[in-house]
């Protein structure tokens, strides 16, 4: 009879708890899928990069239509920087170069959300509890473990109004980095569509960068490149190759293979050894390796253990 | 807040330099203060003008001339050292003059604004790994910096 009560009492946690990871899927999957169409002005604190402590103070505007303007406040040295995404451009205007960078919008570039939700469902244990006030928002928090030893465990305070990431924390070997923070959060009524242009003034640099052009098979890459390309079909750790890009055509040639667990990733570079690509040039001697002919170079948002990990295994080949 | 504290960071506010706390209680005080309200107008207005001044631009390798110049002026004398001041400070010291010099050029009114220069590049490596987190929106880094190559 306990026996019989304690079977069905596991039954139903773990169903419970099935469930529940399933509605923090859904509520990660919701959040990419809604954020395009939120309105809202944010004071937000950020990380500059994944290997920073650097922070960066930023108003953060959405139009709700797709649109984001991101205006540099602190440091210094960027202050006054704009950063203008419309969904097909990214335009950067920094006053004090009086220079304008237009790339296309990451936006237009993004990881399809159905393999991303693969991902994550098959990299990391999803779960969401209820998470602490912040902005003055009531939030959610999710929190993502990693399946595989050595990633980071990533929790995320979703606003539960607009299911805008407030806060982002990555854990790994006990440190614990602070990516992303609101300070104040708003929803105005109305947002002055001028804000949401790129005015280039007068007297200011554009430099624009060519899109990438987006490649399925090695041989398609070839044709485009100065030497014989390697897509690696399996990687570790639960990493797929999401996709491949020409960075450079001919004479230069650099290829991009684009790595994802779902949270993380990390880009594959080759090139041609007896031609570094200008855009490779002030890349540090040590992040750069030779297999099959072609220098390659391991870059990403990992901690140093998992790049180390997955530049051995490109190097000799663990396919 | 009064307006005491207010004034001393009104500069702070005008560029965008208080956190979010202090940045709405600044706010909320101009909101009620006409006093205070003026002085802030009178400082934005002074930063659009300043901000509305055309940049002259150097010539052609005035970058290359001048840091021959430095050298040649730093190169001969080994009394620097001597006085406490190494060939390295004499340059920075010398190139953070000229800097200055150029600012005061910056400032001057001049011509009417020149058309805008455009090129195209491919992204190095710097753009292109911002631009590949950016497009995250669970990695909560985002601010992509300026690239200089193909100027």
């Amino acid at each position: 009879m306990v026996a019989r009560f304690l079977v069905a009492l596991i039954g139903l946690s773990a169903l419970a708890a099935g469930s529940h990871a399933q509605s923090a899927l859904d509520l990660l999957r919701a959040s990419l899928e809604t954020r395009s169409s939120v309105r809202a002005s944010m004071l937000q604190s950020q990380s500059l990069g994944p290997s920073s402590s650097e922070r960066t103070m930023l108003k953060v505007e959405m139009d709700g239509q797709n649109r984001v303007r991101r205006t540099v406040l602190q440091p210094l040295r960027l202050q006054g920087q704009v950063i203008l995404d419309d969904g097909r451009t990214l335009t950067i205007i920094a006053p004090d170069s009086r220079a304008v960078n237009q790339l296309p919008s990451p936006a237009a570039r993004m990881t399809p959300i159905d393999l991303r939700m693969e991902l994550i469902g098959r990299n990391y244990r999803v779960s969401r509890s209820r998470g602490e006030t912040i902005a003055g928002r009531t939030t959610t928090l999710v929190t993502c473990r990693p399946v595989n030893r050595g990633m980071p465990t990533r929790r995320i305070w979703l606003d539960r109004e607009t299911l805008v990431p407030l806060r982002i924390q990555s854990t790994v070997d006990s440190t614990t980095t602070l990516l992303l923070d609101t300070l104040s959060f708003e929803i105005p009524r109305s947002m002055p569509a001028e804000l949401f242009e790129a005015q280039i003034p007068a007297g200011y640099s554009v430099v624009r960068i060519s899109p990438p052009a987006r490649v399925q098979t090695e041989q398609e890459a070839d044709a485009r490149l100065n030497f014989r390309s390697w897509i690696p079909r399996s990687v570790p750790m639960g990493f797929v190759a999401e996709s491949v890009e020409v960075l450079a055509s001919r004479p230069s040639g650099l290829l991009a293979i684009r790595l994802s667990d779902g949270f993380h990733s990390a880009t594959l570079y080759q090139w041609d050894p007896r031609r570094l690509p200008d855009s490779m040039r002030r890349l540090d001697e040590e992040a750069i390796f030779s297999h099959r002919g072609l220098r390659m170079a391991l870059l990403g948002d990992l901690p140093r253990s998992v790049m180390d990990r997955l530049r051995e295994f490109f190097s000799k080949e663990g396919v | 807040m009064n307006c005491r504290i207010v004034i001393s960071k009104l500069s702070e506010y005008v560029d965008q330099e208080l956190g979010g706390r202090e940045m709405l209680l600044v706010r909320d005080h101009l909101h009620q203060c006409p006093q205070c309200a003026k002085e802030h107008a009178f400082l934005v207005g002074l930063k659009q003008r300043m901000g509305s001044m055309k940049l002259e631009e150097p010539t052609l390798g005035f970058e290359a001339r001048l840091r021959d110049a430095v050298y040649a002026s730093a190169a001969p004398k080994s009394a620097p050292k001597a006085a406490g001041l190494s060939l390295r400070a004499a340059v920075v010291t010398a190139v953070a003059a000229a800097s200055l010099s150029l600012l005061a050029l910056k400032l001057m009114p001049s011509t009417p604004a020149e058309p805008v220069s455009a090129s195209s590049t491919t992204a190095d490596w710097v753009t292109d790994q911002t631009s590949e987190t950016a497009r995250d929106p669970f990695v909560g880094i985002s601010v992509a910096p300026v690239s200089h190559s193909g100027r």
